[in-house]
């Protein structure tokens, strides 16, 4: 750093230099610039309808010619600060990872939430199949066997009926014709 | 051969060469269900009955046939030989059920819809009066989506039953009503 002002009180010493110096050139250039078709931009009226005076436009370019050195030796500066860890720098990871995180956990409340309702915090969640199980359960439970009593009812008005393994059909048949008569 | 059994091993056969189909010895035809029920609904019920009577009358005269060398048939025996017969024309499926002393026919699974009932029921008419020579008679008594029951019973019962049933009585009312009322009083048997 100690070189780095010593080069920069140098530059100011030969810009005061320089600046003591007469110039004529420069007002040529100042002249030509003024003279220049200048293109209309409507959002920029002020740049273009209040052209600086020659003296001060003089001086600008001077300083301008200096301030590329000065921009180097500050980037020196730059580079070399860059080198140096930042405060700042480790807080950034761990946002990105915990930005991650809740997608995971969403996705796990939304399974959890398509089951069946848990009855306690640390309830198990049920099986896959024993949905399916139910569900395939209550097609066989709505089988009516619902008409059998009404077998029952007949049978109970009647005393001994034809034993159907030794009575033959042309039996069985003389005892279903002979009702109603 | 056992001929109790009912035995459909070469019942139907195809002979290609002359475009004919036989079945059980006699010559046959082979129609679409659909085409069959189709044209049964354009009959009347008398027309659809001869039509069944002439099946089952045909049917009936081969279980006969079959039988006529053997005892008299168990009720078994008569369900796999009809039954047999009416698998054979894909008519459905058929069994017996016994309500008390009545005997009840079920069919279940004929494709011809709305003419089921009156061709099925000429059909076990005429092929049980050809196999037991008696005066059978076989009116609906209950009708599902695609089974139906037909009670064998002789005519007084059937004009009784039809009766019932017109009156809005169920079948198994009925039934009840044929055995508790020997001389078909049903108002006075409490039915």
């Amino acid at each position: 750093m100690a070189a780095s002002r010593s080069m920069l009180e140098s530059l100011l010493e030969r810009v005061r230099q320089r600046a003591a110096e007469p110039r004529v050139a420069g007002g040529q250039a100042a002249a030509s610039a003024t003279a220049r078709p200048v293109p209309v931009a409507a959002g920029r009226p002020a740049a273009i309808s209040a052209p600086s005076s020659a003296p001060a436009r003089e001086a600008e370019e001077e300083v301008e010619e200096y301030d590329e050195e000065l921009i180097e030796i500050i980037d020196d500066g730059d580079v070399a600060s860059d080198s140096e860890p930042e405060p700042s720098a480790p807080e950034r990871a761990p946002l990105e990872l915990s930005a991650s995180v809740p997608s995971v956990e969403m996705r796990r409340r939304v399974v959890a939430a398509s089951g069946p309702p848990p009855t306690g915090a640390s309830a198990p969640m049920p099986p896959v199949s024993a949905p399916v199980a139910e569900l395939r359960s209550e097609p066989l439970r709505a089988e009516a066997v619902a008409r059998r009593p009404v077998t029952a009812q007949v049978v109970h008005t009647q005393g001994a009926r034809p034993d159907l393994a030794r009575g033959t059909f042309i039996e069985l048949l003389d005892a279903s014709l002979r009702l109603g008569r | 051969m056992d001929t109790l059994t009912f035995d459909p091993a070469r019942a139907v056969a195809f002979d290609l060469a002359r475009g004919q189909v036989t079945l059980q010895g006699g010559a046959a035809v082979l129609v679409s269900a659909d085409v069959l029920a189709e044209m049964c609904a354009g009959l009347d019920e008398s027309a659809l009955r001869r039509f069944g009577a002439a099946l089952g009358k045909h049917a009936g005269g081969r279980v006969r046939a079959r039988l006529s060398a053997g005892p008299p048939p168990t009720l078994d025996v008569m369900v796999d030989q009809v039954g047999g017969e009416l698998s054979l024309g894909g008519l459905g499926s058929f069994g017996m059920e016994r309500w008390g002393d009545a005997l009840v026919v079920k069919v279940d699974g004929c494709p011809l819809g709305s003419a089921s009932a009156a061709l099925l029921s000429a059909y076990v008419e005429a092929a049980l009066r050809a196999v037991s020579g008696r005066d059978v008679h076989a009116p609906l008594l209950e009708q599902g989506d695609r089974s139906l029951r037909l009670l064998l019973c002789n005519e007084a019962a059937k004009a009784k039953l039809s009766g019932w049933l017109s009156a809005g009585r169920s079948f198994g009312d009925a039934l009840a009503a044929l055995h508790q009322n020997p001389r078909n009083d049903v108002a006075g048997g409490g039915h």
